[in-house]
């Protein structure tokens, strides 16, 4: 069976970085991208399962990322997790009319809790006893 | 006949004293007329002059009288021009007048009560008002009377402030969650028992850094009344049982006794969020600053018109001198700060803000070395409908 892979997009390199260790111990497949555009483009050639997406990011933000996934046939149905560190009313609003599974604040979260709600939105990775 | 004459003169005191009478009752009667009819006129005058706007309205929208003021914000040339304006198309958020006659329903009043109206040349305003219903013998509100005051301005303001500290928050959280995560991932390593300890301590600091900045953002929303917050009919019973069972298996709230009781109609019109933080910022004062082996007593009373929701403990208790202080941003009792050196100052201010913004208040009672009283008063439901 074919692991399930998670794009993370996000431009700490910290952040990324132990998201993605994290999510590896668990078995996912990893994608990084640490700007908006990346993540559009990894998003369209990809097809992840799951979209890691943080909202402050350079060059396209991750509502107007979120914005042109929706309006793309290709990358509609793709489900995204919204990560961001601020929660302005304005973009938990766009974000959920545009379609979300969550929108949780990063350092209100462990890397464990993390893990926990990719889990359980994709559900169970296949290589996490020879992780 | 002295008799007849000692009844005559009788006769005719009481007379004179009583035509007198009567002609002083006339006298204070069209007085207190003429005085009534000052005072209504004065009453007319401070309305109509007042720089804030009045209105008096039906709960279906039509306006029965406005001031010039209300005329004048809103853009329009006369009281006489605006009153024949449907308030449904004054205000921008149909949403929000419904909710401002739900309150006006279950409170019988708002205060401070925030909307955008628009003016006749299509710009919105903010306004802030303070409104009474008037109530038909059945009890439904039909009518409101409010005073408007235009706060465009300040409601400016805030919003430059508000996106300051939304990036600033962003700025801290960013670096502490990377802090977080890298201590859990070097958790998840063989680390001698040293260094165990080492991170644990570096992660329970993040997390408290964290919860810091999470109160310091919530604190500049309810501040400014930006909060999002959803207002439903609350049990403030079963809410304080919650508030209980979620404090229980924490080891500080083991070493005493909870104990609570409670009137079951306390239901009141709140955010239950913002009102369980509230409460769960009092019990968790009492939990800290009550030696173990103590009684925490928490009850829920009702009178015709509010909810007392009380928690009394046997702690250490408040200076009077810092009585008045404790729900100031972050003051600290001198007390408090030798039983516990982690405390913020924020939970008690947080707990006023959320009782102030629900439209009631806190107050605190304490003898030093007794204990102390926290006291939450909220105006009841006026309709006690089932809560679910």
């Amino acid at each position: 069976m074919i692991g399930r892979t998670i794009l993370i997009a996000e431009d700490d390199r910290f952040l990324r970085r132990a998201a993605e260790l994290a999510l590896k111990q668990r078995g996912f497949s990893v994608v990084l991208a640490e700007d908006g555009s990346q993540a559009l483009a990894l998003a369209r050639t990809c097809q992840p399962d799951l979209i890691l997406l943080d909202v402050l990011m350079p060059r396209m933000t991750g509502i107007e990322v979120l914005r042109q996934l929706r309006a793309d046939e290709a990358t509609r149905h793709l489900p995204v997790l919204v990560l961001s560190n601020s929660s302005k009313e304005l973009d938990v609003d766009m974000a959920n009319q545009l379609g979300i599974e969550g929108y949780w604040i990063k350092a209100n979260l462990s890397l464990k809790e993390l893990g926990d709600r990719v889990t359980a939105l994709v559900g169970k990775e296949s290589h996490a006893a020879d992780a | 006949m002295p008799s007849g004459i000692v009844l005559l003169i009788v006769v005719a005191v009481a007379a004179a004293w009583g035509a007198r009478t009567v002609y002083r009752l006339r006298l204070n009667l069209s007085r207190t007329e003429s005085e009534l009819r000052t005072a209504e006129t004065r009453y007319r005058t401070i309305v109509a002059r007042s720089v804030q706007g009045f209105y008096e309205a039906t709960r279906e929208g039509q306006l029965l009288s406005v001031n010039e003021s209300l005329a004048a914000m809103l853009g329009y040339d006369s009281p006489a021009d605006l009153r024949d304006v449907p308030a449904e198309r004054l205000h921008v958020d149909a949403e929000r007048r419904t909710d401002l006659w739900r309150a006006i329903q279950e409170r019988g009043f708002v205060s401070g009560f925030r909307s955008q109206l628009r003016r006749k040349d299509g710009r919105a305003i903010w306004v802030s008002e303070f409104a009474r219903g008037v109530f038909d013998a059945s009890g439904r509100c039909t009518q409101a009377e409010g005073f408007i005051e235009d706060i465009t301005e300040s409601v400016e303001a805030e919003q430059l402030k508000s996106d300051f500290v939304a990036f600033v928050t962003h700025q801290l959280r960013t670096p502490l969650a990377g802090i977080r995560w890298m201590v859990e991932l070097a958790q998840s390593e063989q680390v001698s028992a040293e260094a165990a300890s080492f991170l644990e301590d570096a992660r329970v600091s993040a997390e408290r850094l964290i919860a810091l900045v999470n109160d310091l953002m919530e604190i500049t929303q309810l501040e400014e009344g930006r909060l999002r917050s959803v207002a439903e009919h609350v049990d403030l019973v079963k809410l304080t049982a919650d508030v209980i069972a979620e404090i229980a298996p924490c080891p500080a709230s083991r070493q005493h006794s909870v104990v609570a009781t409670g009137d079951a109609s306390a239901i009141v019109f709140a955010d239950p969020q913002l009102v369980r933080r509230a409460m769960a910022n009092c019990l968790w004062n009492a939990v800290k600053y009550t030696p173990a082996g103590g009684t925490i007593t928490v009850r829920t009373e009702c009178d015709e018109s509010s909810v007392r929701w009380s928690v009394r403990d046997t702690g250490i208790g408040i200076p009077l001198a810092a009585q008045r202080r404790v729900f100031e941003k972050f003051f600290r009792a001198d007390n408090a700060q030798t039983v516990d050196t982690e405390g913020t100052g924020l939970g008690l201010y947080l707990a006023r803000l959320i009782a102030e913004r629900s439209g009631g208040s806190i107050a605190c009672h304490s003898i030093e070395n007794e204990g102390s009283t926290f006291t939450m008063v909220l105006p009841l439901a006026r309709e006690r409908k089932a809560v679910a």
